[in-house]
């Protein structure tokens, strides 16, 4: 197999080339779902952070994606772009919207920041306060999107869609459509960083999902050609958590994923390089292969399968399984797909 | 194009991995790798003049100045097509 040139440099540089960074795990809003902790923690100073952002540039680190919690609550958020921005990152930024007021959209792209991602829930303005909890923030939201797309920079809103929101896919679609912005669609519940499986019961059922799915491969913003003609071979690595990027929390814990709580190492102790080069939490998800389940070889959704270590993980305390979500995600897509189903699990 | 000068765009990003330039421009998500000379060439944009940088690639690597020079001006004609470099206003 041929690698490509991203995965070709990652090979020579022996590091992930992007990392999400969880500045911070405060946030101004309570959307019920949040896999985030709520407690506070001993967050990393803005010279810590200055300190990471060069080592991972040394590391050869290109991308950082600063999220939360809502980063925004940092005081310091405009200082740690320009630095990410000295250091020539590609820098994005996943924010609810609500803190980007009085051109604060124009300031952080004149410091750098190359994209933004905005969470919108519903096309209606009540239906979205409700579910977040403060009242306003779809506007200030929505606010956010345009003007950083005014001055220039990318926008994508991000829609998490549950049995209450899914029917609105199309509209949401049409209200990106209209304001120049991407839309990214996420069907997929997962436990709070601690481990608590509240949010699993907001996870959209199959009968819901199946037709948000089609309707954006209606739209063309979504293609599952490439998928559903995979064939999985026993051996393929299941994810790349860990491979292609990791994540700091606040206090400095580098973790493969948001939802796999294996420690790496902490920054406060260990240089960056020293924790992602050679990494015995990365070797160990290398190791996870397809064949592991057997169910899985046999499956004939397979190729629409993103099957989830973190979640088998945290379900039954083995990532070398699957969950019930994994299979419903690949049906919905196999339906959306109008796919027939010729063998079942 | 002599004695112009250039500076990279500020918006892209860019990294030595192995000895060599890899440059990233967000706005395709394209990844290119320099080979040595345009490694030496790109680190040396926006702190050279044009005419600088001809000089420098002469000393080492020997070569006479009108191939120095077309190397050189086809280098950074290549990356201000693709909007990596920019003229210095
Ligand atoms: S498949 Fe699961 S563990 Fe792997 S990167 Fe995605 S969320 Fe993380
Ligand atoms: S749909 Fe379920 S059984 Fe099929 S490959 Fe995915 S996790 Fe395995």
């Amino acid at each position: 197999m041929s690698l490509s040139l991203w995965e070709r440099v990652r090979e020579a540089a022996g590091c992930p080339l992007s990392v999400i960074f969880v500045l911070t795990n405060r946030c101004n809003l309570r959307c019920p779902h949040c896999y985030c902790p709520k407690p506070e923690t001993d967050e990393l100073s803005t010279g810590e952070v200055s300190q990471l952002l060069q080592q991972m540039k040394d590391a050869g680190v290109f991308r950082v994606t600063f999220t939360g919690g809502e980063p925004l609550l940092r005081e310091d958020l405009l200082e740690l772009v320009a630095e990410a921005h000295r250091l020539r990152f590609i820098i994005h930024l996943k924010t609810n919207g609500t803190r980007i007021v009085d051109g604060m959209a124009a300031r952080l792209r004149d410091l750098g920041l190359t994209s933004m991602d905005v969470s919108l829930y519903s096309v209606n303005k009540d239906a979205h306060d409700r579910f977040v909890g403060a009242e306003g923030s779809f506007d200030a939201a929505v606010n956010a999107a345009d003007a950083f797309w005014a001055a220039g920079g990318d926008v994508q809103v991000n829609m998490t869609i549950m049995n209450w929101n899914a029917r609105e896919v199309p509209l949401m679609l049409d209200l990106c459509a209209a304001h120049g912005w991407k839309c990214g669609i996420d069907g997929r519940m997962t436990a709070t960083q601690q481990g608590d499986a509240a949010p699993l019961q907001y996870q959209a059922s199959l009968d819901t999902l199946a037709p948000a799915i089609e309707a954006q491969l209606h739209r063309g913003i979504l293609s599952l050609d490439g998928m559903a003609s995979c064939i999985r071979s026993g051996e393929e690595q299941v994810c790349s958590a860990g491979i292609e990027a990791v994540v700091i929390l606040p206090d400095g814990e580098v973790w493969p994923c948001l939802t796999l709580p294996w420690s790496m190492g902490n920054v406060r102790h260990t240089p960056f390089r020293n924790i992602v080069v050679n990494s015995p939490v990365v070797e160990r998800i290398r190791n996870i292969r397809w064949a592991d389940s057997p169910a899985c070889v046999t499956c004939d959704v397979a190729g629409l399968c993103n099957r989830c270590p973190a979640e088998a993980f945290r379900a039954h305390g083995d990532e070398k399984g699957f969950t019930p979500t994994d299979c419903l995600l690949a049906e919905a897509r196999a339906r959306a797909m109008g796919l027939p189903r010729d063998r079942g699990r | 194009m002599e004695n112009m000068r250039y500076e990279i765009n500020p918006r892209i990003a860019y990294r030595k991995i192995d000895g060599r330039m890899v440059i990233v421009n967000p706005q395709n998500d394209e990844m290119m790798t320099l080979n040595e000379t345009g490694s030496l060439i790109f680190e040396r944009i926006g702190t050279m003049s044009v005419d600088a940088i001809v000089n420098e690639l002469r000393n080492l690597f020997e070569v006479e100045a009108f191939q120095a020079q077309q190397e050189v001006d086809a280098f950074i004609r290549t990356m201000v097509d693709e909007g990596l470099v920019v003229p210095c206003p």
